[in-house]
C-alpha cells in the first residue's frame, strides 16, 4: 500500500505476500472456476493455491470482513483466540500444530503464544479484527499498480507461490525476485536468517537500479561541502513521479546521493 | 520512564507530535488471571474423523488429509493451552521487548507504537516493517539485530538499516480507532508520516 501511495523518500518496498494476480485471474479463482487454460505451470500452481485460499482457507475473512464486531467469543476465551490465530492458513497450522507436538522447525510454541498473549493482554483481537472489515471486498491478492522499485521474496508455503511472470507485470521495476527453498506466511518470523539476507539482497538491488541508471560517474568522495550541495541537487518530493524517473539529470542526481550514502561503488 | 500499557489517553494537552518512550509492563495479576482463564476453558468434542487407512508418513500418528480439514485440531489446542497455562513465561519476551526502544506518537488523533531500532552505522537505511493479521511486533524481533547490525550476523557495513517496527492501529500498544477509516490506505499514510516523525527525532 505504501508502494502504491509512493510519499516522498520512500526509494522502494519489499514484500514476501505480493498481490500479483492479474484481476480476471483473481476473480476465476474467487468463484471456483477451473484454471483457464494458457497459464504456465507455475501460473497454475499459484492458481490453484489461491482458489484454495478462497474456497477452503479464509473462513475468518468473511467472519472479520462481514461482521467482526460478533466475535466477542475471542474476546472472552483465551483459547478461543489462540484457536482463531492458529488458524490463518493451511500450512501454518500444521507447521504450529508439528511445533506443539514437540518438532519446531522456524516457530516455537513459545514464539506462537507471546504472540497470542500480547494480543490477549492488550484486549485488541476484536479491534485487529476490524483490519478486514475496513478494507472487505478490495482485494488483498490483486495487482494493484505500484511504480516504484519492488523487491519480492517468495517463500514456498506462503498463501501462493507468486510467479515470476505475474510478479514483473505487477510491478514494472521489479529489482528483486528470489523463490526460497523453506518458509511460509511469517517469513521474518519462522525464517529470521533467510528473510534478512532477503532484505539485504533486495535493497541491494534498490541501490544497483539506481546504478544501472546513472552510471558511469566518478566515485571520487567528494568534500563535505560538495556533498551537501549534492544533497541539495535532489528534490526527494519529486522522486517518485514518472517525469522525474524519466529525467536523465535526476537519476544522475539520486546515483551521486546513493554513492554517498551507501557508499556503493560504479564500476 | 515507564507508560502503563492500558489503552487510556494520555493528557491531550501535551504536544501531539511528541514523542512519549514507552516500555511494555503487565501487572502480575493479569498474568495470573489469564491463567485462570486458561485452564477454566470448557472444551468441545474432537473433529469427527474417521479411522482412516490413509495415513501422512511426513507425520506419524496423525492424518493431516482429515485432521486438519476442518479447523485446529482439539489435540493441538489442548497441547497448546496445557503449556501456556504452566510452562509459559510472557516476562521473557517482555524482557525482549524493552530491550528495544519503544515509542508512542500520535498520528491522526490515534496513539500509533512502535520499536526504533537504530544502527550505529550512520548511513543505514531507514526501514519499516509492518505486520499484519493475526500477528503484532512479536513477529519482527529476530529480524532486528540482523538488520542494524549486520557486521555482527553475517552481513556487510552497507548492508545496516535502521529499523521501525509499527504496532497497527488497533493492535498491540497502538489505540483502537474509535471511528471508522483505519483502512490499510490510511495506515499507509501514517506510516510515511511515522517515518518522517521518527527518522527526525527519535
Amino acid at each position: 500500500m505504501m508502494g502504491l501511495q509512493a510519499p516522498s523518500g520512500l526509494l522502494g518496498i519489499h514484500t514476501n505476500m505480493p498481490g500479483i494476480f492479474p484481476a480476471d485471474i483473481d476473480g476465476a479463482a474467487f468463484s471456483g472456476a477451473p484454471a483457464p487454460s494458457g497459464l504456465s505451470a507455475e501460473e497454475k500452481v499459484a492458481y490453484e493455491r489461491l482458489q484454495f485460499v478462497y474456497q477452503k482457507g479464509i473462513g475468518y475473512g468473511y467472519q472479520m470482513g462481514l461482521r467482526p464486531q460478533t466475535l466477542y467469543g475471542i474476546v472472552d476465551s483465551p483459547v478461543g483466540l489462540a484457536a482463531y490465530f492458529l488458524d490463518h492458513d493451511a500450512r501454518s497450522l500444521e507447521l504450529i500444530a508439528r511445533a506443539v507436538d514437540g518438532h519446531p522447525e522456524g516457530l516455537t510454541p513459545d514464539d506462537v503464544l507471546d504472540n497470542i498473549t500480547i494480543t490477549w493482554l492488550t484486549n485488541t483481537a476484536l479491534s485487529g479484527a476490524r483490519l478486514y472489515w475496513e478494507y472487505w471486498g478490495k482485494g488483498y491478492f490483486n495487482a494493484k499498480g505500484v511504480s516504484i522499485p519492488v523487491a519480492v521474496s517468495v517463500f514456498p508455503d506462503e498463501l501462493y507461490p507468486a510467479p515470476r511472470s505475474w510478479t514483473e507485470r505487477a510491478y514494472p521495476k521489479l529489482i528483486h525476485y528470489n523463490k526460497l527453498d523453506k518458509g511460509g506466511h511469517f517469513a521474518a518470523w519462522e525464517q529470521p536468517k533467510a528473510f534478512t539476507e532477503e532484505l539485504r539482497a533486495g535493497f541491494k538491488s534498490v541501490a544497483l537500479a539506481v546504478k544501472d541508471l546513472a552510471c558511469p560517474i566518478k566515485t571520487d568522495r567528494p568534500n563535505p561541502s560538495l556533498r551537501r550541495q549534492m544533497l541539495e541537487d535532489i528534490d526527494l518530493s519529486e522522486v517518485n513521479s514518472p517525469a522525474w524517473w524519466a529525467n536523465k539529470a535526476s537519476r544522475v542526481a539520486l546515483q551521486k546521493w546513493w554513492i554517498l550514502n551507501r557508499r556503493i561503488e560504479c564500476g | 520512564m515507564t507508560t502503563s500499557p492500558t489503552k487510556e489517553r494520555s493528557d491531550q494537552t501535551a504536544d501531539k507530535n511528541a514523542i512519549r518512550p514507552f516500555r511494555v509492563n503487565f501487572p502480575e495479576a493479569e498474568l495470573t488471571e489469564l491463567r485462570r482463564r486458561i485452564s477454566a476453558t470448557r472444551w468441545p468434542e474432537a473433529e469427527t474423523v474417521p479411522e482412516s487407512s490413509q495415513r501422512d508418513d511426513r507425520w506419524p500418528g496423525r492424518n493431516t488429509v482429515t485432521e486438519f480439514a476442518q479447523g485446529v485440531p482439539l489435540a493441538t489446542m489442548q497441547r497448546l493451552a496445557r503449556y501456556w497455562a504452566t510452562l509459559y513465561d510472557w516476562r521473557k519476551v517482555e524482557a525482549r521487548l524493552n530491550g528495544y526502544p519503544q515509542f508512542i506518537t500520535e498520528i491522526d488523533g490515534l496513539d500509533i507504537h512502535f520499536i526504533h531500532a537504530r544502527s550505529k552505522h550512520e548511513n543505514a537505511l531507514p526501514l519499516i516493517v509492518t505486520h499484519g493479521w493475526p500477528g503484532s511486533i512479536i513477529e519482527q524481533l529476530k529480524i532486528i539485530d540482523p538488520l542494524t547490525d549486520p557486521t555482527a550476523h553475517g552481513g556487510k557495513l552497507s548492508d545496516a538499516f535502521h529499523v521501525v517496527i509499527p504496532s497497527m492501529p488497533g493492535y498491540g500498544f497502538s489505540g483502537m480507532p474509535t471511528t471508522r477509516g483505519w483502512d490499510p490506505v490510511h495506515m499507509a499514510r501514517a506510516w510515511d508520516v511515522l517515518m518522517k516523525t521518527a527518522t527526525r527525532n527519535t
